[in-house]
């Protein structure tokens, strides 16, 4: 009996946990048990949502993605300018998420086939995409206008607004792709073994170069989502971001070591801290202790995950 | 004197020591041989101070002995090799060798530690220079560089845990001349090891371990291989060998000519058949892992050309996928860095060269995937509790077969082996021996490479001696026996080397 | 991780030798042009945060008076990327000091930080002029030091704001403020004069919260309060920036009776405002701040100044200034 008590724990750690901070702020915020805060945090997530989807696949395959943030306002900037110069919102949006493609493409290009390491490549389009969103905006923030807020107009029933429901099924499709397909496999096998994979005939370069183009694409989708939300576009959005993507990984149990890890858990892990944030900011305590607050729950996360694994032997 | 220990007992799940008893005489080398999972591995461990025994006592030369950990293991004078190899590759060989104890006493005393490295080189008869990075080594040095580092100490108790899995005869020999010297001046070693014939031909008494507990023990003159077999495996018809039967060769399927890459020292040419199995013997460094990497695809090629026949149609191979593509499988040599997906399933370490076949349209059809593997994991009699359990969890010799079946899986038609057999219990061996007759009997071509000459002698059909890099000879199988192929191995080496 | 290390040594190393050639190459152009107007003095402007319009203008302005009188001083402007990026601009005030400018014009980006590296520059027989953000006073008497600051009074036009946007709702309405960087003396400035017309006029202070002068972040915080106090009826955001962040908020959350206030007047409000989403903001000059301190510093130089504070305009904006 409570061995299966045990096993089933294990299986839903992440949701637990969850469910926990939930009901925290339940008992500790006026209001906070309302559709009014549950709609405020699915108006949230979806940037976050998509650039942790982008992430996890990365950290799976073995690599890191410190760009995701500043590719962000690259393509969030890409949007507010085209939208300024008279182009249609579509055409906008399809610019700033080929932007984050391309940013996407060149860390790949760089990091599998000059075989230079990720880390230090993305680390460089942090940097390099920080600025260009700061040069195209002539680093002033951009009013697009409530056009772009369609996408986060709640709809008629549910409340849920067309931005979220498009991250909700990009999240279903990456979790699908990633444990049913074939390049599934291939991301889980480069990121647990190159050697091995390359022995076992996979080309881990390129499945490399697809995932990180992949995140750029997503961190592209993320800057369209951003936008919408503030129906506007600011160079700074996003920074920090990659800090907060990777923790929601690894809440959701994501191996920084590559090989292991769950969309759906990771998913849970950025509801785990968008719900810390709203919770947080409607108690009213203090930036300082926000912070605090958060950084104790990532370490907890990972100190839960590390007792899981070892159960599971 | 030496070493007595009794009723040691360790648990972890499962036991794993019941109540052994095992004692050592100063100045005689013990040897200890089982199965894997037998508690060989575990014993070790705890005399060196790695693991904790959950009962019973362990007395050296007269004192109890306490190893809580692995530096009171080392003041009290014990020196374990294990297994798994504990280099660091960014020191050198000489610093490497003289990481349990520097000498110097503020500053590092280099001129020192490379004398005493190089004095033990050449007791090892180990031709490496003491400042080479121990990263650029292959993996037969790095085990030679691992022994070295073990016998620098001055031990009163030697462990040595499956120390030649990576030599070869010439190299074997050269460290059970080293360790007969160091017993006779009153250390106590005790020797573990799947080769069985070293055990018999080094050692003064043999323990013979099944389960945790010491089933047979008697002085190695009163002893043969088949008994020892017998002993550990609990039944003797693992003990057949078929050397008479006569493969009657197909077509050439693989042909290499004047193939070169950067990591070979000279062009090499050969042709395979289907239908027979082919050796690759050889002395440490003689080239024959570079040989199989180069015509795999895994280095690119410099000159030369690898081609697959199949009838009249000619592929030429120049990389890793068009040789997977065309049918090409590889056991690699070093099975835990390049072989298996740790963490991972059976099921995805089995399937994972070919998943066309379990999947419509890149969909995976994981019911399609299940029962494929259960297939395979019947056939080549895998232990393991299922198709989900993370493959590191099977014994060494279960996760080789996985990786055969890996490419069975594939349905390949040249398979390339590299030291299939490292580190596998004797059971295990023989079955992937009779895994591997059964394939050429059904038409493939099998090219394997080993250390161990027996194993060649009696699975291949052909054996191919590689020397400095040369291909020297190819011998059939009424002209090969040890003493043809040894002579081919060193006849590039000058007589002076093999004295 | 010792291959990490090794590949950031390896990385390390063309970046020092890139940074040493830029700044060598810095050092070589600035002696060409010391010897060419060997009497003219040279003016550093040392900016905060060029990710912010307001400062990316206020530099340009600079660059715009110096280009209109190349013949009255040298400009060597620098900005740092965002506000926490504290260590770069103590760096640059060194850099600037190594330079042997006469005077440097700096927008602090903390108000106690840079005093010691200003000190430094003082001691050095360089001029200092502080706009934008005020030094703390107490830190620069410990430093027995004085350094004049040009710059508005960030209380007294959160004070015009606040004071127009409550004057549109009843007395004892709930109010609920958005901080800057809480350790930023505009920040503390600011928000005491946002305090300071509440209880003048009567209103009800339910929270201030900070969102880092950040849209995101205010965004998200304001979600969070709307909930929280259903009853709010006044934003006061200590930058346009937040207060954009707080208009998005308020209207995903459907909400049409809430009134918010910026500070700083940039740009992207202007819709927002013409639609009577964002009521008012502060306009201070901030472009001219820069123009302002060097002619302060210029003064300095020549000798015929006292080291006292300086108070430039601020004007409240509303949408009816827009029209005009």
């Amino acid at each position: 009996m409570s061995s299966m008590l045990l096993r089933w724990l294990n299986q839903y750690l992440v949701l637990i946990s969850l469910l926990l901070i939930l009901a925290t702020f339940a008992l500790a915020a006026e209001n906070f048990l309302s559709f009014a805060t549950f709609s405020a945090i699915l108006n949230q997530l979806p940037a976050l949502t998509l650039v942790t989807v982008g992430m996890t696949f990365v950290l799976i395959c073995g690599g890191i993605d410190l760009s995701v943030g500043s590719v962000l306002a690259l393509s969030s900037a890409v949007i507010g300018i085209s939208v300024a110069a008279g182009f249609s919102i579509p055409v906008a949006a399809l610019a700033g998420v080929t932007a984050g493609g391309l940013a996407g493409l060149v860390n790949g290009l760089l990091g599998s086939y000059l075989r230079l390491p990720v880390f230090i490549v993305t680390l460089g389009m942090l940097e390099a995409a920080r600025g260009a969103a700061y040069l195209i905006t002539d680093s002033q923030t951009v009013y697009i206008g409530s056009a772009i807020q369609g996408l986060v107009q709640p709809m008629s029933w549910l409340g849920l607004t067309p931005a979220f429901i498009s991250a909700l099924v990009i999240v279903v499709v990456a979790h699908f792709v990633l444990t049913s397909t074939v390049f599934g496999r291939h991301v889980i096998a480069v990121g647990t073994n190159p050697e091995a994979a390359r022995i076992s005939g996979i080309d881990p370069k390129r499945t490399l170069l697809v995932v990180l183009c992949l995140s750029g694409v997503l961190a592209g989708l993320a800057g369209l989502m951003n936008a919408a939300y503030l129906g506007s576009t600011d160079p700074n959005a996003g920074s920090g971001l990659e800090l907060a993507a990777i923790a929601a990984a690894v809440i959701g149990g994501t191996s920084l070591m590559g090989g292991r890890g769950s969309i759906f858990s990771a998913f849970i892990g950025v509801l785990i801290i968008a719900v810390l944030q709203n919770g947080l900011a409607q108690i009213g305590v203090s930036e300082p202790f926000k912070r605090v607050v958060t950084g104790v729950v990532i370490v907890l996360a990972v100190v839960l995950d590390r007792w899981r694994a070892d159960r599971s032997f | 004197m030496g070493l007595q220990i009794s009723n040691l007992c360790k648990d972890y799940a499962t036991p794993v020591l019941r109540n052994l008893d095992l004692q050592v005489t100063a100045g005689e080398i013990h040897g200890v041989v089982g199965e894997n999972g037998a508690g060989k591995s575990t014993l070790l461990k705890i005399l060196s101070g790695l693991t904790l025994p959950g009962a019973g006592t362990v007395v050296l030369d007269g004192e109890p002995l306490l190893t809580k950990n692995p530096q009171a293991a080392h003041r009290a004078g014990i020196s374990l090799c294990s297994q798994e190899l504990s280099l660091i590759d960014n020191l050198n060989v000489a610093e490497n060798i003289g990481l349990r104890a520097l000498p110097g006493r503020l500053g590092l005393d280099k001129a020192l530690l490379a004398t005493r490295c190089r004095s033990l080189l050449s007791e090892l008869q180990l031709d490496l220079l003491p400042g080479t990075m121990v990263g650029s080594l292959n993996l037969a040095e790095r085990q030679m560089v691992e022994l070295a580092k073990t016998l620098n100490v001055q031990a009163r108790l030697l462990l040595l845990d499956e120390p030649t899995s990576a030599l070869n005869d010439q190299q074997a020999q050269a460290l059970h001349r080293v360790l007969r010297e160091r017993a006779k001046s009153g250390a106590s070693v005790l020797y573990v090891s799947h080769r069985l014939n070293d055990v018999l031909n080094l050692c003064d008494y043999v323990w013979v371990l099944r389960d945790g507990e010491v089933v047979h023990h008697a002085p190695s003159g009163q002893l043969t291989t088949a008994e020892l077999i017998r002993h550990m495996s609990g039944a003797d018809a693992l003990t057949q060998r078929r050397k008479d039967e006569s493969g009657r060769p197909g077509p050439i399927h693989l042909s290499v000519r004047n193939l070169l890459t950067e990591k070979m020292q000279q062009p090499v040419s050969l042709d395979c058949h289907r239908g027979e199995i082919f050796g690759l013997a050889g002395l440490m460094g003689a080239g024959r892992t570079e040989l199989l990497d180069a015509i795999y695809g895994l280095v690119p090629h410099s000159s030369g050309s690898v081609v697959l026949c199949r009838g009249e149609e000619r592929i030429a191979l120049s990389s890793v996928n068009a040789a997977i593509r065309s049918g090409v499988g590889m056991v690699p040599e070093n099975r835990a860095s390049h072989g298996i997906f740790a963490g991972l399933a059976v099921a995805f370490n089995t399937t994972i060269a070919e998943l066309g076949r379990i999947a419509t349209r890149h969909l995976l059809k994981p019911r399609r995937e299940k029962a494929a593997v259960e297939k395979l994991i019947q056939r080549l009699n895998i232990k393991s509790e299922g198709v989900d359990q993370p493959i590191e969890a099977l014994s060494g010799g279960n996760q080789q077969k996985v990786i055969l079946a890996r490419w069975l899986h594939r349905e390949c038609s040249l398979l390339l082996l590299d030291e299939p057999t490292r580190g596998v219990d004797v059971a295990a061996k023989l079955a992937i021996h009779d895994l591997l007759r059964e394939l050429r009997d059904q038409g493939l071509c099998v090219v394997i490479a080993s250390s161990e000459l027996q194993e060649l002698l009696t699975l291949c059909d052909r054996i191919a001696v590689m020397s400095s890099g040369q291909l020297v000879r190819t011998f059939d199988r009424d002209e090969f026996n040890q003493d043809t192929i040894l002579a081919a191995a060193f006849s590039t080496h000058n007589s002076a080397q093999v004295a | 991780m010792i291959i990490v290390t090794k590949s950031l040594k390896d990385l390390a190393r063309p970046l020092i030798l890139v940074s040493a050639l830029l700044l060598l190459g810095g050092c070589a152009d600035t002696s060409n042009e010391q010897n060419q107007r060997a009497t003219s003095p040279k003016i550093a402007l040392i900016m905060k945060s060029m990710a912010n319009e307001f400062f990316v203008n206020m530099q340009r302005s600079a660059e715009a008076h110096q280009a209109a009188q190349p013949e009255l001083y040298t400009l060597v402007a620098n900005g740092i990327k965002n506000e926490s990026d504290l260590a770069q601009q103590v760096a640059l005030v060194d850099q600037m000091i190594a330079l042997g400018v006469d005077a440097i014009v700096i927008a602090p980006a903390d108000s106690r930080a840079l005093v010691p590296a200003l000190v430094r520059a003082l001691q050095a027989g360089i001029q200092v002029v502080n706009i934008d953000n005020r030094l703390a006073t107490e830190v620069l008497a410990e430093y027995d030091v004085q350094i004049p600051y040009i710059g508005p009074s960030n209380r007294e036009g959160a004070r015009l704001v606040a004071e127009y946007v409550l004057a549109k709702h009843e007395p004892a309405s709930e109010v609920f403020i958005l901080e800057g960087i809480p350790t930023a003396a505009n920040a503390k400035q600011r928000k005491a004069g946002f305090e300071e017309a509440i209880a003048t006029a009567g209103m009800t202070l339910v929270d201030s919260q900070s969102a880092a002068w950040d849209q995101t972040q205010a965004a998200q915080v304001t979600a969070a309060v709307l909930n929280r106090y259903p009853n709010l009826r006044i934003i006061l955001a200590a930058n346009d920036n937040m207060a954009l962040g707080a208009a998005s908020a308020v209207n995903l959350a459907d909400r049409t009776d809430l009134s918010i206030a910026g500070f700083d007047n940039i740009s992207a409000v202007h819709p927002l405002m013409r639609e009577g989403r964002i009521d008012a903001t502060v306009e201070q000059y901030g472009s001219q701040f820069a123009i302002f301190g060097i002619e302060f510093a210029l003064e300095m130089i020549a000798g015929n100044v006292q080291m006292t504070d300086r108070t430039t305009a601020v004007k409240l904006v509303t949408p009816a200034d827009l029209d005009q």
